[in-house]
This record gives C-alpha cells, sequence and structure tokens, in this order.
C-alpha cells in the first residue's frame, strides 16, 4: 500500500502541488524523506516520527520511503510536516485512500502531535482550488487565512490524533466559516490626512498625480518641511486595488508571514517605510530561506525612502533591476526564486548637506559638496523617477495660520476617477497604470499632433530632453490630463508634466 | 629666460621678502659662490645662504629646465623688456612670470574682478554685467580663474571680445580648478594664463594668497562683486590697498551674508560701483605715470549711459500674468509656494506661468521649482 496525499508549496509566491507518497517495505529499518528537499525539510523525519510516536501510532520496524514529487522541485518550508505524516498512516493502513480523497494536507507538527501554523497557506489554497481540489487541512492558525478562498472546504484538527479520528469517521469536525471580506470602502478614519498639512501645494498636487498613475516620485526640500508626513498622508489618497491584485498581495505577505494575526487578507496598497540602516538582503528578499524582500512587500503599492541619500549605495542598486523589470531574482545557497515588485517609489531628500539650497544666504555648502551629495542617489535610479517635486520652507507666518486645507477623500475621489478611466484604457491590455506604459503603449496612447508636438520640440531643445525624459514626461501628462477628465493630452498637461519633470541630474 | 635664471627663480620663490642685492654678478657666478662667499658678497645671512646652497645641490636644473622648454609654455624675468612694469614696483615683486597665451597689454586699461567662490544669482549677474561692459571699452579683465566670480568675470569678458587674464596658484600648463578647464583653454587662446610658479607645479594652498598679490598689481582698480566676511577676496584687497590700486565695490541688500564684505569696504571708503560706467569714471582718474593711454578720454564721457533698466524697446513683452509672477522674481531665489502667495494666482496658473518664462530664457531654475530672473 503506498500512502498517497496531495499537499502544496510556494516557490516565490507561486504555489504548486506537491504529491506526498509512502512506501514500507521489509528490509533494514530506516525513513529516508527524498524530493529535493531544503534542510527545514530534511528536519521533518525526526519531527513527523516523533510526533506519530507522542500520538500513540507505533511505526513499524521496516523500510519508510517517502517522496515528495515532483522530484526535481526544490521543497522549502516545514509545512510538508503534515502530509508526510498522513503518508505513512495510509501506507500503514491506519487511514484509507479513499479517506483523503480530494484533500490537500499542509501544516507543521510538534514533537507532540500538535499541527501548528506555516506560512503560504493562502496561495497554496488558491492553488488548490484552481486545480479542483475541494477540501483543505491546515493548521489552526491559518484557518481564517484559507478560509477567504472561495468555494472550499476548510477543516482544522489541533493535533494528529483529532486528525485521524476525523478521518476515519469517528470524529465530526465543523468547516471554517468562509469569510466574505468586502473591500475596503475607504471610508475609515486615517491616521495621516492631507487636510492636517498646511500649503504645500506644490507637493500635494505632485503626489495627487503620482498616486493617480502610480508614478516614482522624488521629493526635495529642507528638513523639517512635512515630506515624512506627506508621505505618511499617502495611505489616505491611494486608489484601492482589485481583487486579482489583492489576492497577489496577500499571497506575499501569507509567504512572508506578515498576514495580520486574524489572518484577514490585504485590502489596501501597503506603504511600506525602509530605514536607511535596512540591509540589501532586506531589502531584495532571499536570504538563507528565501523570504520576499521590501520591495515585495511593497508589490502594487509604495516603497518609501526616507532621507534617501542616507542610503549605502550598495542597498540603493538593489532597486534599479526590480524598478525596470517589475521582479526580483535572487538566487543563493541552491535555489533561485522570483518574488515580484512592481512599486511605486516614493523618495524624499534634501537637497544638499545642509539643506538649505537654493538659498545662498543660508546654504554653506559649495558646489562641489552640492554635486557630491546629488551623486549618492545613482543616475539610472534618478533616470526612473517620473515626477519630483519642491517641498520648502513656509514664511514663519505661514507657520502659526489657522489650517483649512482639502481633506484626503477628496484628493482620493480625483485619484479614483483617474483610476477608472486607466482600468477602460487598459482593460485588455496586461497593464494597470500609466506608470507601466511602454513605448508602444505610448505611441498608442500618448500620440501628440499640430500645435502640442511644435512644443514639445521646443522643450526636448530647450532642456535637452533625452529620449527616456521625454518619454517619462509624456507618462506623466497622460495621467494629468486624466486627472482633468481630458481624453486628449493638451499643452497646458504637457507643461505641468514639465513642471515636475525629474532632473536633479541638470 | 637661461638656466640660471630659472634656478634663480627656484630659489627667490622660497626665500621670502628682503631684496638680495646681486652686486653686478650674474647668476651663473652666484652659485658658484661658496656659502661664505653668498654672507659676504651678497649681504645674505647664514640662513638664507644655507638655503641657496641646499637649493641648488638638490635641483636637477637641467633635467627641470628641459621640462620647461619642452612645456610650451613663455616666461620673463624682471631683467627682460617685457616684464610687466606695473609690478616692478612692488613690494616682495615674483622674480619670473609664467605665462600662456599673451601677457597683458601695457597700453590698455585692466581692472581685476574678484569675489566669493560661493556666490549668488545677483553676484553672478553683476561679475558677468560689468565684464561685458568694461570689455566694451576694451578694458582687460584681470582674475583667478576661480569658482563663481572670478571665473564668470574672466569667460564675459572673452565672450565680449576682449582679452581677459587669469593668474594661477600653479604651474602655467596645471589647470586649477579642473572643473574651470573650458576657461582655461579659451584664456590660453585669447587671453593669457599667468603664474609666477614653475611648469608642473601643483596648486597649494599656501600659494593662493600670494598669487593674489598678482592679480591686484596687474590692474589699475580692483573691483570686489561678492565677499563675505571671511573671504579670501580681502588678502587682495590688502595687498591692492599698500600696491596703491583703487578699490571698487559693487554693494548689496544689508542684509545679505555674501553682501557683508563688500559693504563693510564701502564703510570704509571704497567706492560702489552699480555698472561698468561706473568703474570707467574712476578708471579714467587712476594716475597713469607707468604707461600711456592711447585713446581719447571723451570718446567714454559722450558714451549714452547704459544703466540696468532694460530700454523700453528691449522691454520683453509679457502677459498679464506673466508680468505678475515676473516682477515678484528677483535674483535670490524663490520658491513655487512664495510665489503663488506673492501673486494670488491658483498653482495651475502658476506652473503655466513659469514654464513658459522658464522658455523665453527669462528665468530660470537653480533648486527644483525654485526660480531666479536671469536677464
Amino acid at each position: 500500500m503506498i500512502g498517497d496525499v496531495i499537499s502544496g508549496g510556494v516557490h516565490g509566491i507561486d504555489a504548486h502541488i506537491v504529491r506526498v507518497e509512502c512506501d514500507i517495505a521489509s528490509g533494514f529499518p530506516a525513513f529516508e524523506i527524498v524530493g529535493s528537499l531544503a534542510s527545514e525539510v530534511k528536519e521533518s523525519r525526526e519531527r513527523v516520527v516523533t510526533a506519530l510516536r507522542n500520538s500513540d501510532v507505533v511505526i513499524p520496524n521496516k523500510r519508510i520511503t517517502v517522496n515528495l514529487s515532483p522530484a526535481n522541485l526544490r521543497k522549502h518550508g516545514t509545512g510538508y510536516d503534515l502530509p508526510v505524516a498522513v503518508s505513512i498512516l495510509i501506507a500503514m493502513d491506519i487511514i484509507s485512500v479513499k479517506n483523503v480523497e480530494n484533500t490537500l494536507f499542509i501544516g507543521e507538527l510538534s514533537l507532540g502531535g500538535e499541527i501548528t501554523g506555516v506560512r503560504g497557506v493562502l496561495p497554496v489554497v488558491k492553488k488548490g482550488r484552481d486545480e479542483g481540489i475541494n477540501r483543505f487541512i491546515v493548521p489552526r492558525a491559518n484557518a481564517n487565512e484559507a478560509a477567504l478562498i472561495d468555494d472550499v472546504t476548510v477543516i482544522c484538527a489541533d493535533n494528529l490524533t483529532e486528525l485521524i479520528l476525523y478521518l476515519t469517521g469517528e470524529l465530526i469536525l465543523e468547516r471554517v466559516k468562509h469569510i466574505n471580506q468586502g473591500l475596503s470602502k475607504g471610508t475609515e478614519i486615517l491616521d495621516y490626512d492631507f487636510a492636517k498639512i498646511s500649503g504645500q501645494k506644490v507637493a500635494k498636487r505632485g503626489l495627487e498625480i503620482a498616486t493617480a498613475g502610480l508614478h516614482n516620485v522624488l521629493m526635495v526640500g529642507p528638513p523639517g518641511t512635512g515630506k515624512t508626513l506627506l508621505a505618511k498622508s499617502l495611505p489616505g489618497i491611494l486608489p484601492p486595488m482589485n481583487k486579482d491584485e489583492i489576492l497577489e498581495v496577500s499571497s506575499i505577505y501569507s509567504v512572508a508571514g506578515k498576514l495580520p494575526e486574524n489572518g484577514s487578507l490585504i485590502t489596501k496598497r501597503p506603504v511600506v517605510t525602509a530605514h536607511h540602516t535596512a540591509t540589501d538582503v532586506a531589502m531584495s528578499g532571499g536570504g538563507n530561506t528565501p523570504h520576499p524582500g521590501m520591495i515585495s512587500l511593497a508589490h502594487r503599492g509604495v516603497l518609501f525612502l526616507d532621507e534617501m541619500t542616507e542610503f549605502p549605495k550598495k542597498v540603493l542598486e538593489v532597486l534599479r533591476q526590480p524598478i525596470e523589470d517589475k521582479v526580483i531574482h535572487v538566487a543563493k545557497n541552491g535555489y533561485s526564486v522570483s518574488y515580484p515588485s512592481d512599486f511605486m517609489l516614493v523618495g524624499a531628500m534634501n537637497p544638499c548637506p545642509c539643506g538649505m539650497y537654493p538659498d545662498m544666504n543660508k546654504c554653506t555648502c559649495t558646489e562641489n559638496m552640492r554635486k557630491r551629495y546629488i551623486s549618492k542617489l545613482s543616475k539610472p535610479l534618478v533616470d526612473r523617477v517620473d515626477l519630483c517635486m519642491q517641498v520648502s520652507r513656509p514664511e514663519s507666518s505661514e507657520i502659526l495660520k489657522e489650517i483649512n486645507e482639502e481633506p484626503s477623500y477628496k484628493i482620493r475621489e480625483r485619484v479614483i476617477k483617474a483610476q477608472k478611466i486607466q482600468q477602460e484604457r487598459y482593460k485588455n491590455t496586461g497593464i494597470l497604470f500609466n506608470s507601466q506604459m511602454g513605448i508602444d503603449e505610448i505611441k498608442t496612447y500618448c500620440e501628440l499632433k499640430g500645435e502640442k508636438l511644435s512644443f514639445m520640440e521646443n522643450v526636448i531643445n530647450k532642456y535637452d530632453l533625452s529620449a527616456r525624459s521625454f518619454h517619462r514626461m509624456l507618462r506623466c501628462a497622460r495621467t494629468i490630463a486624466d486627472l482633468d477628465e481630458s481624453k486628449e493630452i493638451e499643452v497646458k498637461h504637457l507643461t505641468e508634466a514639465l513642471f515636475f519633470k525629474c532632473d536633479i541630474y541638470d | 629666460m637661461d638656466k640660471y635664471e630659472y634656478l634663480w627663480m627656484k630659489v627667490r620663490n622660497n626665500l621670502l621678502p628682503g631684496d638680495i642685492s646681486e652686486n653686478g654678478m650674474t647668476y651663473e657666478e652666484i652659485f658658484s659662490l661658496s656659502e661664505k662667499g653668498l654672507i659676504e658678497k651678497c649681504g645674505l645671512s647664514k640662513n638664507q645662504a644655507e638655503f641657496i646652497i641646499n637649493k641648488v645641490k638638490e635641483t636637477d636644473i637641467e633635467g627641470e629646465f628641459e621640462l620647461f622648454n619642452l612645456s610650451g609654455v613663455s616666461a620673463v624675468t624682471v631683467n627682460d623688456d617685457k616684464y610687466p612694469k606695473k609690478l616692478i614696483n612692488i613690494e616682495n615683486r615674483p622674480f619670473a612670470l609664467f605665462y600662456k597665451g599673451e601677457l597683458p597689454d601695457e597700453n590698455k586699461r585692466s581692472v581685476a574682478i574678484i569675489g566669493s567662490r560661493k556666490c549668488t544669482e545677483y553676484g553672478k549677474y553683476m561679475a558677468e554685467n560689468i565684464a561685458t561692459g568694461l570689455a566694451k571699452y576694451d578694458v582687460e579683465i584681470i582674475s583667478g580663474m576661480a569658482f563663481g566670480i572670478d571665473g564668470i568675470a574672466g569667460m564675459a569678458a572673452l565672450n565680449s571680445g576682449a582679452r581677459s587674464f587669469g593668474v594661477l596658484g600653479s604651474g602655467a600648463n596645471v589647470c586649477y580648478p579642473r572643473a574651470n578647464k573650458a576657461l582655461y583653454d579659451r584664456l590660453c587662446k585669447d587671453g593669457g594664463i599667468i603664474t609666477e610658479y614653475p611648469v608642473d607645479a601643483c596648486a597649494r594652498a599656501d600659494n593662493f594668497p600670494l598669487r593674489n598679490r598678482i592679480i591686484s598689481a596687474l590692474s589699475d582698480v580692483v573691483l570686489v562683486v561678492e565677499a563675505g566676511l571671511k573671504s579670501g577676496t580681502f588678502i587682495t584687497v590688502d595687498y591692492a590697498l599698500s600696491q596703491g590700486r583703487e578699490i571698487m565695490v559693487v554693494p548689496g541688500r544689508a542684509t545679505d551674508p555674501l553682501s557683508v564684505g563688500c559693504n563693510a569696504l564701502i564703510l570704509q571708503g571704497a567706492s560702489p560701483a552699480q555698472s561698468a560706467d561706473d568703474v570707467m569714471r574712476l578708471l579714467d582718474t587712476v594716475s597713469t605715470h607707468y604707461y600711456e593711454y592711447n585713446f581719447s578720454r571723451n570718446d567714454f564721457r559722450t558714451k549714452e549711459l547704459i544703466g540696468l533698466v532694460p530700454k523700453k524697446s528691449e522691454k520683453v513683452l509679457l502677459e498679464r500674468e506673466e508680468n505678475m509672477v515676473y516682477s515678484v522674481l528677483d535674483f535670490y531665489s524663490k520658491n513655487t509656494e512664495d510665489i503663488m502667495k506673492a501673486t494670488n494666482l491658483d498653482i495651475f496658473q502658476i506652473m503655466s506661468v513659469l514654464i513658459s518664462l522658464e522658455m523665453q530664457g527669462l528665468i530660470k531654475e537653480t533648486g527644483k521649482n525654485s526660480y531666479v530672473k536671469c536677464r
């Protein structure tokens, strides 16, 4: 009797189905698990044997072989403990094959036989459902997560003994209630609101454009002017995610082990703040056991780099390829994995070491010092920033004035309107936002004719724009036109895009 | 320059002031003296004599002189006719000058334009404006080829067709600061690079105060455009005063840190200059006992005074909103928020106007979204 159990694992954030087979034969007593295993999976052996023993199952003194197939797919994580144990039970005839029909098992085992939580349950359950499996045995810690998927039956047992009784029909376990999590309506009270930031009309307008098209943006200004505060207020104006985006982001967080306690989905675009003491691995992901980095936790959302010039060059370099490709490939220690990383970069920095430039009365830096300071951001990285704006020091009289500013929800309404236009425009293409437009899309959706064309010709000459800068401008202009609910890109939209162009490298 | 003069230059550059009487001996003879001979026949102290003997020993005179000959750099010593007459009577005159291009024309008036390396847009504008104006009167401009005021004035003069000269703190073939290479090349071609330091000499910090005495000496008037309180410009001013040169100063706002030095000089008696014409007025009265004018003084006085306000025909026609924004801008950077508050226009109007003015070349961006007037 070969025990055959369905399980699953994650590679990157993609789940795959894994078949766990067990064969018990006569011969020298041994217990081997094979199938291209990472070290934590190899340790399953000890856990499974001890857990079974402590669940009053006497393992025969025979040659036990367990295979996790497909054998050439690398297996990570501790979720195979439970399916291995179940496959042994089947091979021992304690559970019959019929009992586990169309069922996927995933979970870690404690030495005492308890079934404990693992990462990545959400994408595995979703993959299982897509493959036609309809019953899932998961740890109680991951029950809520699994229950988010439609059309599945989720069962939890606390330990192996309970599970065996359930599978043999001697115990009834209630299925976990499906959680119909509605999309967030965005009417919650915000921690930070644009209404609480006085003035900064230029910066607010720039951020509105950036979020409407998910463009990369750079804020430049003296310390204490509100750059951090503006970034913290972004969640209040970010457009909502669609169902696919929600599942994708939640899968990433599940794999990273960062889903909230109650196992709910991530329904709002993530905003990840990176501190400049973060390491390059923390940023990119990878490590000894592969896990997503900050750039993947910011996927479909915002990666905020405060004091961008304080980041070590090594860490900023990590960003360059992912910003371009929207995915990061990490290879280490015999594994190679890819994580998605399509994020909106928001950077904040001072204009010079003392922060006062261009106020020559207060700036104590020489031209050389300033140029060297700016060069801390590599040119290729800055080349991928679409918008740049100044966050300036208000005159002293302004600081004491009563604040009467536009609230975040009003800005969000405009952003959502622009998002809907983009949804309609790109509905049969693979992209969602203007910032993702490639050369072909720019040709199609940003065509310039007549006076607009000659205006741009003047602009290219006067500002000596490269082709890349020109395309960046067009993407921004397209978003500005969308915010203006204008089908064509007009000269006034191009002018505004020019105002916000990112040219700190002159 | 022969090789003994070259060796004397090396010796002389490092022996601080104090005249050495050459006593009718040739340099070759001096170098063949013993330490005792130097003390007795040339009136040197023991230390000075020792220094000369050691210097001669450690210098590879053949090799260095060969390098000098191959370098393409020219040289004059005090003994040559071409040695600038304006330098003859100054304290601690350089024994030799190395140069590329030409030396200043003794029959033309010259003005040194100096100022802070870290200048404001105002300083840049004034330096360029005055240098250009003086160039039209065929005045030669002397400067240190440094960043900021010096470099701008030097370049502006060249662009207006006049000659300008840079006095360096390094060898004539060493371009310091390196980022001013474009100016250096223009000066070699259309003006001159002058230095008292030999070929290949590096720019050392102590060279610069000394070279400033040459800048002031080669000029008739020294014009200070912008200087903070602790600027190296004052070293040049001190030399100028002890050499009997006139100082003129461009005044600035009393509250600007970079005009504090200038305004202080005015309070001490320097004449203010707001335009090239103001400088010309003073140049006219400067003593000329060591050279002669070749032009008629009346030429200058009958010329129409061109102020800083453009004539009516030159005034650019701007739309009402553009005019509003242009009028609140200055030579000091203003950020967009402040411009909005000053004009009460809304953000969309402001962005449109600023870009329009920028594209017309009337304003330019300094920091991101901060603007200054160009003209």
